[in-house]
């Protein structure tokens, strides 16, 4: 299969936000991970198989790479974090507010944080997410479990159909 | 197999999913533009390397097997002599006192020729050699009519 600007603009439009959020969970340098990943994915001859997969996996080892460039650069630069873009897109119609769920998500460890971020916003399925991170799928899942049980502590979700509790 | 999860975990799941992330600071051209020069260059340094690799056989080869240089002409001028030089005289070690005598001196040649007699004497004695300017001629015998005259 052969990348054409076509099929690269569909991707750009469907996954660009969301990789941006996962890259964002390790630098704040996101889009430009996310763009490097893009023009790396234009040069692969083939292209990957799962193409989805493929830029998750190489937005995550940039973003680890810029994140450690960034950490040695804030060494000297104090202050620099203080002005974080935001993670969400306002919303109205939401039960949680972007900043607040930007927040708890900030709470939990990386490991559960790449794993809701990957599965909720990228779409990508466990055993997917389980070879991202290089665990089991299982594994996977137990931190997504893990991850969302403390949002619900921290954000005290409300019931969106109270009448079907089970 | 993923294990059944909790009704309230999933009402937390779609909550959060609800939220759309954020538009980032992508230009959707900008992607294409770099995507699509970084294809367009992709084969360049490829096609470098292989064109240097292959020059640098194809030299590595010429050099190993290249015939041996042709020998390169001279100019140069000989002076061959018509008549081979005199041989040294042979020098017999065992008589060394014979070869040291003298050798008899050559005849004169003596002039044949009134020419080469000439030429002999002015060669030896100069100008002083050649005899002297020849006398003028003598009067003629007085006559008795040539007597009777002058009285």
């Amino acid at each position: 299969m052969v990348m054409t600007p076509e099929l690269l603009g569909r991707l750009v439009d469907a996954h660009a936000a969301a990789l941006t959020l996962f890259a964002r969970q390790w630098c704040a340098a996101a889009e430009d991970v996310v763009q490097e990943a893009l023009v790396k994915l234009a040069g692969q001859r083939p292209a990957p198989n799962d193409t989805v997969a493929w830029l998750y996996r190489v937005v995550r080892n940039g973003a680890l790479s810029t994140a450690r460039a960034e950490r040695r650069r804030r060494r000297h630069e104090t202050g620099a974090a203080a002005c974080r873009p935001a993670w969400f897109a306002p919303a109205e119609q939401t039960a949680i507010d972007g900043e607040t769920a930007a927040a708890a998500l900030e709470t939990l460890p990386i490991e559960e944080r790449e794993v809701v971020v990957a599965h909720l916003w990228g779409g990508l399925p466990f055993d997917q997410i389980g070879r991202l991170a290089g665990v089991s799928s299982s594994t996977a899942h137990r931190r997504y479990l893990n991850a969302l049980t403390a949002l619900r502590e921290r954000l005290r979700v409300p019931c969106p159909n109270p009448s079907t509790p089970d | 197999m993923p294990e059944p999860i909790d009704p309230g975990l999933n009402d937390v799941a779609a909550a959060l999913a609800a939220l759309r992330p954020a538009t980032p600071d992508l230009s959707r051209d900008r992607v294409l533009f770099q995507a699509g020069r970084a294809s367009a260059h992709a084969w360049f340094w490829p096609a470098t390397t292989a064109a240097a690799t292959v020059a640098v056989a194809v030299l590595a080869a010429m050099l190993f097997f290249r015939p041996a240089p042709a020998p390169i002409p001279i100019e140069r001028i000989v002076y061959v002599h018509d008549q081979p030089p005199p041989a040294p005289p042979k020098v017999d070690m065992a008589a060394p006192t014979a070869a040291l005598e003298p050798e008899p001196p050559a005849p004169y040649p003596w002039p044949t020729t009134p020419y080469a007699s000439l030429e002999d004497k002015v060669l030896r004695w100069g100008l002083d050699g050649l005899a002297g300017p020849p006398a003028p001629p003598a009067p003629p015998p007085e006559s008795l009519d040539s007597l009777l005259k002058s009285l």
